[in-house]
This record gives C-alpha cells, structure tokens and sequence, in this order.
C-alpha cells in the first residue's frame, strides 16, 4: 500500500481538490426539485382483486409514474437543466419545511387513500352491472400535514386519524370545522389522536404564538370498510407513491369486476386523481408523463381534461408538449373528466 | 484432461507467488489496488447512478453502462494490484500480474453474470 501511496502521491496531490469539488457536486443537495421521465406500472401489481380469476384480459392497464426527485444534487440540477425532459423548480415553502422521508411519507400517504378512492368508485360503478358486488366505507379525518411549529411534532404521524378535541368549556369536538370555533380561550388543548396500529392517544398542543394555529393539516378521506365489501383486495406494498394513478387503478378494479374485458387488447395507460364521485382531477409532470407513455409505446394515454379555456389544462399542456416533441397525439393522447368517460371511450371502440 | 493440466499450471504459479511475495504482501497489494480503484470510480458510478434517476426511461443503457463500470473496476483494481506487488520488488520472477490477472477475469465474470441477471431478470420483473 505504502509503495503505490508514494508512487501516486503527486498524482493525488494534484488532483485532490479537483476531485473533492467534483465530491461536493456529487453529494450536496439544494432546495430545489426535478420531475424526470419515469415509467409504467401495471396496476395489476399495485392492486390483487381474487375474483373473475379466469377472465382473459388481453390488454394492460398501467399507472405513469414520473421520477419526482426532492432536494437533487448540485451535479443532477446541472444534468437536469441541460435534459429536454426534466423540469427544474424551486421547492415550496412547504415542501421545504419537510425532510425528504416525511416527502415520501406523505406521498405514499396519498398513494394509499388514492387506492381506497379506485376501489369505492370502481365497485360501486361495477355494481351497478354486478349483484355480487358490495361496498361500504367509512370518512375519516387524518393527519395530512405538520407545521414546524407543531409541539409533539415526532409523535403524531401522518395518516394518524383526528378522533376529538377537548375544546372550552369542556365540549368535545369531533368535526374538524368547529376546531377553531371550539379552542378560543386557552392556548393549549388536548387532541386525542388514533395511529396506524389502531391505538388512540392524546397529547396537548399548543397554538404557535405568531399563527395562533395548532401546526396540524388534516384531510377527510372516504376509506374501505373491509367488513362489508366483497370481493376483498390486496395492495401490496410499492415503492411508488402520489395520487395520480387514481384514475388507471379504478379502471383495472372495475375491469377486473365486470364480465366484459374493456382493454380490447390495448396497452392502456393514464394519469388523473380520481374522486369520489368518480371525476377526474389534475395532476403534476405532464411533460414528463407524456414523454414517458410515449417512450414506452402504449396504445391509448388517458389525461385530465377539465377546461379548454384554462392554459394549464392538464390536455392542452400536454398537446402543447407533444406538438413541441413532433409527437402525432390524434387518437392516442385521450382527455377526460370522469371515469365515466374512460369506460364510454373504450366502449365506443369496441363498438 | 487440459483443464486439469491448466488447473495444475495456475497451482504452480500461485505457490511461485506465494513463495516470492508471501501472503500479507499480497492481500497489502490487493488493498491497495481495492482502494485506489475505489478512489478512482466512486466519483464515475455515483455519475451514472444520477443520471440514472434523470433519465429511467434508458433504465437498461444505464444499467449496461453501469455493468462496464463494475468491469473496468474490478479490472483496475487488481492491474494496480499488480503494480503494487511489482513495486514492492521490481526484481520479482514470479508472474503475479499473470496470477491477478487471471483473478480480474474470475471476477468479470461474475460481475457480468450478475449484470446479465439484472438485464434479464430482476429489471424486466420490477419495470413489468
């Protein structure tokens, strides 16, 4: 070792600072975030329904997931700013107040509801067309953000679900909208909380001196009450988070209940929040969405379509993108505005 | 009958190096070689696993380009290997750069089998 160390010394001599700043691009990481093309999964692999077990499925049905990449590298936001199909932007206020895990926590947070908002659209539009088929589900508020101000913030997680609040005068409170009619007097209040294992607790927390709030976002979701629904599902565990699948996983659910195949052989892909009324909202990296279906060849790619008149339309940023790329989007870029319309589309070509 | 004749002639100059060098100059070599080696494409195999995430829709010519690294790697590490041992005795009769040379192959090979095994197998399952 001794021997190459000095032979070699004046060689790493010279290029020891090089080779550090070449380190420090390499690891240091700056507030900013990348969205990058990334690829299809099939919601097959995301969703196991044990029902219609030997229905042939000729098509496939795959969410696009894009590579949204928090907090890159000095040497990544060089790459990604030369790349024609990453975008770079300034984290927000928000984002920047979390650490890259607590990012991802939320992000399979919405990963998950998201999964809970397919299965409740597709069953009840499939038993519509199937007596077998049966839903329930239950709304519930959970824990969807935390302020840096939040006291306990380490013992409350995200998706914890919101049970009550002692509010003045000893009232209960139940409904997050009477939280802040409710907690006027003190500057502290007990908020009972229950967590992933079922298990309720309650913590006192203060309001921020500056806000007057008590640092917790919540969000009322409608979640699958398992004891009522049949078929069951599986969802098993992925590394890929963020609600816009939505609209895919309630296609591939509802396709797999009803006796007909809808896919028609297409390879059928998509991106799009869905919601409980089966609408379709909008999503972010559009562009780089688009490059990724395109990349990857599929047949039909499904986009939220909401208003023509709105230049940041989901639709008309991605026209826009594809007119840009020389990509022909006729009859292959689809935009919708429900679920409804996804299945009417689909219907309409196999007529 | 030629591969046990090839196997006894790699015997023959593993115990002609061992004699020479002994074992603890060799693994000494060998560290160094690792470590320079290391030094060396740390750097280059964190650029292709960043550019990687930016562009995974060329998953597999990253994923070939990071295969050819590994190569290089194993194959640096054990030529500086052999530089080593030669500078610790220039006037050696032994041929250790043969002897790790052979072992830079043996462990291509396996880096490629492994390689082959992500191209054909574990990514076509996880991206399917």
């Amino acid at each position: 070792m001794n021997e190459l160390t000095n032979k070699a010394w004046p060689v790493v001599r010279l290029l020891l600072v090089p080779y550090l700043a070449f380190l420090f691009l390499l690891f240091f990481q700056i507030d900013y975030e990348i969205d990058a093309p990334g690829g299809l999964t099939e919601v097959s692999r995301t969703i196991e329904i044990a029902y219609n077990e030997d229905k042939v499925i000729e098509g496939t049905i795959s969410t696009t997931f894009i590579m949204a990449i928090p907090r890159p590298t000095f040497f990544m936001f060089i790459a990604g700013y030369f790349s024609p199909y990453a975008t770079i932007t300034k984290m927000s206020a928000t984002s920047t107040s979390y650490t890259n895990n607590e990012l991802r926590e939320i992000s399979f947070l919405d990963k998950a509801t998201s999964v809970d908002a397919s299965i409740i659209v597709a069953y009840q539009a499939a038993s519509a067309v199937n007596d077998e088929i049966e839903i329930g589900y239950e709304i519930k508020t959970l824990v969807f953000g935390k302020a840096t101000y939040l006291s306990h913030y380490d013992e409350i997680d995200f998706g914890d679900e919101f049970v009550a609040v002692a509010g003045d005068g000893d009232q209960v409170v139940t409904a997050i909208a009477d939280i802040a009619a409710a907690t006027v007097l003190a500057t502290a209040y007990d908020f009972t909380l229950r967590n992933a294992d079922g298990e309720t607790y309650t913590l006192s927390l203060a309001k921020d001196a500056e806000t007057g709030k008590f640092g917790l976002t919540f969000r009322t979701y409608h979640l699958v009450d398992r004891s009522v629904t049949y078929p069951l599902y599986e969802n098993p565990q992925s590394n890929i988070g963020g609600p816009s699948g939505g609209l895919l996983q309630t296609l591939y659910v509802y396709n797999i209940l009803i006796a007909e195949d809808i896919t028609r052989g297409l390879r059928i892909a998509g991106t799009g929040t869905i919601d409980y009324d089966g609408s379709v909202g909008y999503i972010g990296g559009v562009k780089q969405k688009i490059m990724t279906a395109y990349f990857a060849g599929v047949d039909v790619f499904f986009i939220p379509y909401l208003d023509a008149g709105y230049s940041a339309d989901n639709y008309m940023e991605a026209v826009r993108v594809c007119e840009a790329a020389g990509i022909d989007y006729e009859g292959w870029l689809v935009g919708v505005d429900s679920f409804q319309d996804v299945v009417d589309w689909l219907a309409a070509r196999g007529d | 009958m030629d591969l046990k004749r090839r196997l006894f002639a790699l015997r023959i100059k593993w115990e002609s190096v061992r004699t020479e060098f002994g074992i603890r100059a060799l693994l000494d070599a060998l560290c160094a070689g690792c470590v320079y080696a290391t030094l060396a494409f740390f750097p280059l195999f964190l650029v292709l696993v960043e550019l990687m995430l930016l562009a995974m829709h060329r998953l597999y010519t990253f994923t070939v380009l990071l295969i050819l690294a590994a190569l290089a790697f194993v194959y640096v590490a054990n030529r500086l290997a052999a530089y080593a041992l030669k500078l610790k005795r220039p006037a050696h009769e032994s041929d250790a750069a043969g002897l790790f040379r052979l072992h830079a192959y043996a462990w291509m090979t396996v880096v490629l089998v492994v390689g082959l095994l992500f191209l054909i197998v574990f990514i076509p399952a996880m991206t399917a």
